[in-house]
């Protein structure tokens, strides 16, 4: 159970009154006449030549009040789901680095297809992967439509729910037809969707064109739809973390809008990326304390607002396997998920989400393991507060031969994969090893082990005539 | 009931740690009057030794590995005074005499030692706390191990291990077992200053030197 409040019942109330009147004062730029006319139509003032829209106070109240508390995502199989809304906490891989990190070499090189086949691969054995946004955007084929061969390379490598882009209308009517392929049609789709349609607002207060077109047509056929906004303080919003918050909150209740505009039962997700420029590198910080505290303040206005919450979280912004990498990941992850934020997305990529690294997708698996355990707490019943058995033992006693211990201590006690707890001279004997090697031998047992569900040969079909398809047009 | 339903019934109740069961099977075994060494060897060692591998394998642990000791334990409890009436004894790998050392009450240590001894097939006898050197003495005397194991938990108590070996050396014991120390504080280097055979830095460290000392590997 979400408990950690970082804002008090007058604080969201002041930050919802400033992005009320940020929507109604200042304005989204909407590039899209079909938006632009839904906007005004519902009673936003509408200038079509600055394509600037103010929505007013009621238009944004009655769309957050009716966006769709939860929603339900599915696995391939169709059978397991991940609840996206209410009190679950969920963790995701994160999205779209263009650098692999090869660890023995220490280098960084380009994405491939095969490095994303491989990490989805991983991150489908993974137990604590729930959803699977595409890790890496690959540099060895046709950029025009990058996209298709994430969706696909995704689709093959796991059974896992995707959170993917997609590149304007086209590209999401491609994703939407592969995903409909494998679940036997759009109506399936709909009823048990297993992906997400991921856009981006791009703060301050600015859609795109494309972006609009993917957005609107998902929410006409009912997929669910992850908003990405990530204002960035200092830089393209107020560098006060309150007026960042203010900022990504009104830019997410403008989608909340569309969305209520275009579909009513379209669910939807925000997902906010808040951060803080560094002010020596002038870089997105993604592994600081702000970004911790954003998302968790994120996560207790979607509360507040009764809406779907996910974010950034478990990221960093190191370039190594290293312990700024296991600090920033642990911290950014840990607070969010005690907050109560329903999807956290950062497994498997360092470098600030610019590369990916195959061995600290399984020590992300293993931060995320412990940050769920602290999420989950523990119980306090007669059972657990085991008074008996404290007598029957005495003092001077032992508890480790008792059968208390024997039957709870899988549940009360975290029990590592990869983690290192052995003594100074076991381990100094056993090769005084760092843990990213321990992680690199996962890495290499699961990708020769691991086994994913595989597609239908007609769903593989399918898929591989809608890339031929694009591929015609892309290279004629 | 047949000697290939106690045996089942023994290797079962191992690895279900199930110590009422393994009692039962025991006092059927006796009752029936099967060939106790066979469902020693065949029920309960297959039994522990399979425990061995798992948590080994890491698919099981600690409490689960202690446990299922201890359900052996409670069986030989009742099979081992009926062997020793027929005058016979089982085979295990060795006999490992365990304790902790005078002045130092901790025993979680020494207790998983003991479990992970039985699961790789050793017969242990754990002699408790807090164990006065005399009293080392007087159990090597009695029940002739071929190792000595001496816990210590604390610097203040560590020097206890000393005082045990040297009182084994003046009854003339010392020849007559090997003696491997283990505990936080200890160390290979303590071991080589006191005249210790062997040092173990945790449980399963403690299974090889055993095995080593008693050449059952390099």
């Amino acid at each position: 159970m979400p408990s950690l409040n970082l804002l008090s019942k007058r604080q969201k109330y002041a930050v919802h009154l400033t992005s009320l009147d940020i929507l109604q004062e200042v304005g989204v730029i909407v590039p899209y006449e079909e938006a632009l006319k839904k906007l005004e139509e519902a009673g936003a003032e509408v200038d079509y030549k600055s394509q600037r829209v103010l929505i007013p106070q009621y238009l944004a109240e009655e769309a957050i009040q009716k966006t769709p508390h939860r929603f339900n995502v599915y696995h391939r199989d169709l059978k397991t789901k991940k609840t996206l809304g209410g009190n679950e906490t969920h963790f995701s891989t994160v999205g779209f680095a263009t650098n692999f990190f090869d660890v023995m070499s220490r280098s960084y090189r380009r994405v491939t297809v095969q490095d994303l086949a491989n990490a989805t691969k991983i991150a489908d054995a993974l137990e604590n992967v729930e959803l699977q946004m595409c890790m890496g955007s690959p540099m060895d084929v046709p950029h025009e439509i990058v996209d298709r061969y994430m969706w696909a390379t995704a689709f093959e490598n796991t059974s896992k729910p995707i959170i993917n882009e997609a590149m304007r209308k086209e590209g999401a009517l491609d994703s939407i037809e592969m995903a409909s392929a494998i679940v036997g049609g759009l109506e399936e789709l709909r009823k048990k969707p297993i992906m997400l349609l991921l856009i981006s607002i791009t703060s301050p207060l600015t859609y795109d064109r494309a972006t609009l077109e993917a957005f609107m047509e998902a929410c006409k056929l009912g997929i669910p739809v992850f908003v990405n906004s990530g204002p960035m303080a200092g830089a393209t919003s107020p560098v006060t973390l309150a007026g960042t918050l203010a900022l990504n909150m009104a830019e997410f209740i403008s989608a909340l809008v569309i969305r209520y505009l275009v579909n009513k039962n379209a669910p939807l997700i925000i997902g906010s990326w808040a951060r803080a420029m560094d002010v020596r590198e002038a870089s997105a910080v993604l592994g600081g304390p702000e970004f911790a505290l954003l998302h968790a303040c994120v996560a207790n206005l979607a509360h507040y607002y009764g809406i779907p919450s996910a974010g950034g979280g478990v990221l960093s912004d190191s370039k190594s396997l290293d312990a700024q990498m296991g600090y920033e990941k642990a911290l950014t992850g840990v607070l969010p998920a005690l907050a109560g934020l329903n999807l956290i997305c950062g497994m498997g990529l360092i470098a600030s989400e610019n590369t990916m690294s195959l061995e600290g997708l399984v020590i992300d698996n293993e931060i995320v393991s412990m940050i769920k355990k602290i999420v989950n707490g523990f119980e306090i019943t007669d059972e657990t507060l085991a008074f008996d058995v404290i007598k029957n033992v005495g003092p001077k006693g032992s508890f480790i031969r008792e059968r208390h211990t024997l039957e709870h201590f899988r549940k009360e006690i975290w029990i590592p994969k990869i983690t290192n707890r052995a003594f100074p001279e076991v381990w100094v004997k056993s090769g005084a090893k760092d843990l990213w090697v321990k992680a690199k031998e996962e890495v290499e047992k699961t990708l020769k082990e691991h086994h994913v569900l595989p597609l239908s040969t007609d769903a593989k079909n399918k898929i591989i005539n809608i890339i031929k398809r694009r591929e015609k047009e892309v290279l004629k | 009931m047949s000697a290939e339903n106690i045996i089942k019934r023994l290797k079962r109740s191992v690895l279900d740690y199930n110590t009422d069961e393994a009692v039962s099977a025991a006092k059927d075994a006796v009752k029936l009057g099967v060939d106790l060494l066979k469902v020693i060897e065949e029920g309960l060692a297959k039994g522990i030794r399979e425990v061995g591998e798992k948590f080994a394998n890491g698919e099981i642990f600690l409490p689960e590995l202690v446990m299922a000791a201890e359900t052996m334990k409670r069986a030989l409890e009742i099979l081992e005074p009926e062997l020793r009436k027929e005058k016979r004894e089982r085979k295990a790998l060795g006999k490992v005499l365990l304790g902790t050392v005078a002045g130092d009450i901790h025993s979680i240590g020494k207790t998983i030692v003991a479990s992970m001894l039985t699961a790789n097939g050793f017969e242990v006898y754990d002699i408790g706390e807090d164990v006065p050197a005399e009293k080392f003495v007087e159990k090597v005397k009695e029940l002739k191990p071929d190792v000595v194991g001496l816990s210590a938990l604390l610097t203040t108590t560590l020097p206890e291990q000393r005082t045990v070996i040297e009182a084994l050396k003046k009854e003339g014991l010392r020849d007559k077992v090997k003696v491997i120390i283990g505990g936080a504080p200890a160390s290979m280097e303590w071991a080589e200053e006191i005249g210790a055979d062997g040092y173990g830095a945790d449980a399963a460290e403690a299974v090889e030197v055993v095995k080593r000392l008693l050449g059952y590997s390099k």
